[in-house]
């Protein structure tokens, strides 16, 4: 069933204002969690002591929160759709419930996701720190990733609606459920775009709202034929210029 | 294009310096002269032309019309014109044979216009070997009227019939890659060829193109550049609000582009797409218009409108519309966005949110033409919107479904003035609407241009709404069993709609259709029946929808009835299901949702005190149907509430 406009907003600027939120945190980078601390010392190799001084510096704990505030950052506004079907078809005294066991269904697989990424990143910058290699390394399967027909089926099955159950536990759970699914489909689309800038010893932030603007437009992007195609996917911005046009416009029509 | 851009006006050339009017002026005249002895001008048998220019301010419908005279040379008159419209052949080697000054008129599409100077060139063909006199030039505005098809019997006595025919013909003889032929323009609709990146792959046997029982022979190559059909083709808008819109350009282009193939066989120059009004259901014209059916034209030559693929309700070939469950009550809809004409959706080849015009008569009447073969595992063309455009009736259920939005707005309502509707799909910045003109360049079109007949210069023959009351007033009747004499109008309700109950679990819709109850939800089942108690003109009863999620399957010409509680809650069709539920396709598999109003059911059953914890939820098969390959499923069936206070 549809869902009125005002619904609609809320659940959008919900979204996008945590989303927003989250990035403010992030750019202004307090206590140094979003960036990897180099001892110089120990800069001289990878051994037992300077992955204990790296760890020291960096704890896991750090580090995946970090990392969840990236994903809430980057990927709140991309859930707007299927919170606001979820929304549109659950019980009204469940909506909420079911609408937050759906964002944290998919938060959930990114975070399990988020564990071996800090684990990969944690190693290569025991091997290289302070060094553009392993982005660059990541760079090119991340490029072929990109465009190639696996991406494309990832980001169709994206646009999968699943039957969900209406009353009691069952719709609980087949909404985290949902979340869940969603995400695997999420991490399948968008894990390359997801490292690549966490391996940049700079530009870290820049190379994140690049990935982020590329991935809503990705988002927006009807299912297609899955095979190879070269596409900066920028629907996004072309979006944006065609709404900012209709409605400077809209007295003209 | 607009009203009134162009007065009637004309240049006589019955004196030796013609003055020109507002729009028309004539710059060049070679090898036409000054007759005195006849007081007139001709275009002279050494080669010549006269060419015009026309000026407009805005593109609309003209009708160019000369007083001519043929010259007799030996005995015999060889004249033969062409006329070009900036530049396209518009009409090519036409020749009078009428020795007495006469009126000649041909009727201009505005595709081949633009606002500002058009040049119009009439120009004596190379091999004329006598003179054609002009007296004078007149143009005026055009519209065109489309016509009952059952006029005259609905048979070719018909001339709207016998010349769409001929027209349909010629663009038959197209090849596929060509924008104005006819297997090209069905591609534009839907299509079974290519994956037209997102329409999803081809079937590898029925209902792709190359696996269709003739006739017609429908061709599968030359297939055009990927940028072409990437632009044109698999465009309709299904399931969504741009459904009347788009549809309303597809026919229109294709009208244009009929009309000058018609002109140009010697046909009317007035002659506009007729329609078919299945829902006259007072006399014969709920049976398909005989020209339709028969296998020859009058000349004994094969007709062009006949399409072996059709097999109607009854899966013989017969085809008749049954009313029920066909009717028009959705023209007593007042609102337009998600009542009339679909819910709010982008660019959506099968959306999950179909507007009463479209469910019903749309729908419907498609899978009663098409329907399933009962000696065949086929169904018919019209029954799949990927192969619908392939069948020249389609055209016709077409015409009398814009024909019911025009009456609709006709009779005071409004369309969508969102700007998001307005603008089409380019307002998202999605695919946009794209139909080629006659001279094959493309004309993008958006809502605003559509919004109404008179802005594409044409009208119908009856633009008529059926009286009656709507349901609400009907409800209020049964309710409170108190008569109201006007129509009772319920605001518009934007809150979101409230989950009232479920199934649980898939259902599946096996050859015997399928039983499921649905729970309801208490708080919601008390908030409903206080609302059925207290219901007057003041207080409106809740709205309660039945809603099928994510049906999905392949048996597109498939009908069912519902029943809740056994009464009947109406019918639907699978017509897209196909499209709708493939994985790669535009709706990623999402399949259809269809939505039942069954208000009057839930008012029934609170009368009667029968309104308890569930509700018994029947779908049966309508008709024949075709399990198809794939098992026909429903994800969820939901109730929804929603307040009119
Ligand atoms: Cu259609």
């Amino acid at each position: 069933m549809r869902i009125s406009a005002k619904h609609k907003l809320l659940i959008n600027l919900l979204l996008i204002g945590i989303s927003l939120l989250v990035w403010v945190i992030l750019l202004f980078n307090p206590g140094g969690i979003m960036t990897m601390e180099h001892c110089h010392v120990s800069a001289s190799g990878p051994s037992a002591a300077s992955l204990e001084m790296l760890l020291e510096m960096n704890p896991v704990s750090d580090q995946l929160l970090g990392w969840g505030l990236m994903v809430v950052a980057m990927m709140l506004p991309k859930l707007t759709l299927p919170v606001q079907q979820l929304f549109a078809t659950s019980l009204k005294r469940m909506r909420f419930i079911t609408c937050m066991l759906f964002v944290l269904g998919y938060l959930a697989t990114w975070m399990l996701v988020g564990l071996f990424m800090v684990v990969a990143i944690t190693l290569l910058n025991l091997w290289f720190p302070m060094s553009f290699m392993p982005a660059l390394v990541v760079l090119l399967p991340g490029l072929v990733w990109q465009f190639s027909p696996w991406k494309q089926y990832f980001l169709n099955q994206g646009h999968d609606h699943r039957p969900l159950s209406a009353f009691g536990g069952a719709a609980l759970r087949d909404a985290f459920q949902y979340g869940l699914v969603h995400g695997v489909w999420c991490v399948g689309a968008g894990w390359a775009l997801m490292l690549f800038p966490m391996l940049l010893p700079q530009g870290h932030n820049a190379a994140m709202l690049i990935v982020t603007f590329i991935m809503i437009s990705e988002h927006l992007e009807q299912p297609r034929l899955v095979k190879w195609r070269f596409d900066l996917r920028l629907r996004l911005f072309r979006y944006l210029i065609a709404q900012t046009r209709v409605r400077l416009g809209a007295a003209a029509v | 294009m607009g009203t009134q851009v162009l007065p009637l006006q004309t240049i006589d050339f019955s004196v030796p310096n013609p003055s020109q009017t507002a729009n028309l002026s004539l710059p060049l005249y070679q090898g036409a002269g000054y007759r005195a002895d006849y007081t007139t001008w001709s275009l002279l048998q050494n080669g010549g032309f006269m060419q015009f220019n026309l000026n407009l301010s805005s593109a609309c419908r003209v009708s160019w019309g000369m007083n001519v005279c043929a010259a007799i040379s030996n005995g015999v008159t060889n004249n033969p014109i062409s006329i070009h419209v900036n530049g396209f052949p518009f009409i090519s080697g036409y020749s009078d044979h009428n020795v007495n000054f006469h009126p000649v008129v041909w009727t201009i599409p505005p595709s081949l216009l633009k606002a500002g100077n058009n040049t119009i060139t009439v120009s004596l063909d190379a091999t004329a070997s006598t003179q054609l006199f002009i007296r004078s030039v007149t143009v005026s505005e055009a519209v065109l009227t489309r016509n009952n098809a059952w006029n005259n019997g609905g048979s070719f006595d018909n001339s709207d019939l016998l010349w769409y025919a001929k027209g349909v013909g010629v663009m038959m003889s197209r090849a596929l890659s060509d924008p104005t032929s006819w297997w090209f323009y069905a591609a534009i609709h839907g299509q079974y060829i290519v994956d037209n990146d997102g329409s999803g792959p081809p079937p590898t046997d029925y209902p792709n193109w190359g696996k269709i029982p003739p006739v017609p022979a429908v061709p599968i190559t030359p297939l055009p550049g990927a940028s072409v059909m990437a632009q044109y083709w698999d465009q309709c808008q299904h399931a969504g609000w741009y459904f009347p819109p788009w549809h309303r350009g597809y026919l229109y282009a294709l009208e244009n582009i009929l009309s000058i193939i018609i002109q140009q066989l010697g046909g009317p120059s007035d002659w506009a797409l007729p329609y078919w009004n299945y829902l006259d259901s007072n006399t014969q014209q709920l049976t398909m218009p005989p020209a339709f059916s028969s296998p020859k034209l009058p000349d004994n030559t094969a007709n062009p409108l006949y399409v072996t693929a059709r097999y109607g309700l009854s899966g013989t070939g017969k085809v008749v519309i049954a009313a029920p469950p066909v009717n028009q009550s959705c023209q007593s809809n007042t609102t337009y966005t998600n009542q009339y004409g679909g819910g709010v959706t982008g660019f959506e080849h099968f959306g999950s949110s179909t507007g009463n015009l479209e469910s019903n008569p749309h729908n419907i009447v498609h899978n009663q033409i098409g329907g399933n073969s009962t000696t065949t595992p086929y169904y018919g063309l019209m029954a799949d919107p990927g192969l619908a455009g392939l069948d020249p009736i389609f055209y016709l259920h077409h015409s009398n479904i814009d024909r019911l939005w025009a009456a609709w707005n006709n009779a005071g309502n409004q369309n969508p003035t969102d700007s998001n509707w307005l603008n089409g799909p380019s307002a998202s910045a999605g695919r946009q609407f794209y139909m080629p003109n006659p001279d094959g360049t493309a004309w993008l079109y958006y809502p605003s241009m559509v919004n109404s007949i008179s802005q594409l210069d044409y009208t119908y023959q009856d633009l008529t709404l059926p009286a009656g009351k709507n349901q609400m007033t009907e409800r209020l009747f049964t309710l409170t069993q108190s008569l109201t004499e006007k129509n009772i109008i319920p605001m518009q309700n934007d809150d979101t709609p409230e989950l009232f109950g479920a199934s649980s679990g898939k259902i599946n819709l096996g050859a015997a259709g399928a039983e499921a109850k649905i729970r309801l939800d208490a708080p919601v089942r008390g908030n409903v029946l206080k609302s059925l108690k207290e219901a007057a003109e003041t207080s409106l009863p809740d709205d309660v929808y039945l809603l099928l999620e994510g049906i999905k399957g392949t048996a597109d010409a498939n009908i069912y009835s519902v029943t809740v509680n056994n009464l009947n809650a109406g019918y639907f069709t699978l017509f897209g299901i196909r499209k709708a539920t493939m994985k790669d396709g535009h709706h990623a598999g999402a399949g259809l949702t269809v939505k039942l109003n069954i208000s009057a059911i839930v008012d029934e059953l609170h009368l009667n005190d029968a309104l308890s914890d569930s509700l018994d939820v029947k779908i049966m098969p309508d008709g024949n149907v075709l399990q198809g390959a794939a098992p026909v499923t429903i994800d969820r069936i939901g109730v929804y509430r929603v307040s009119n206070k």
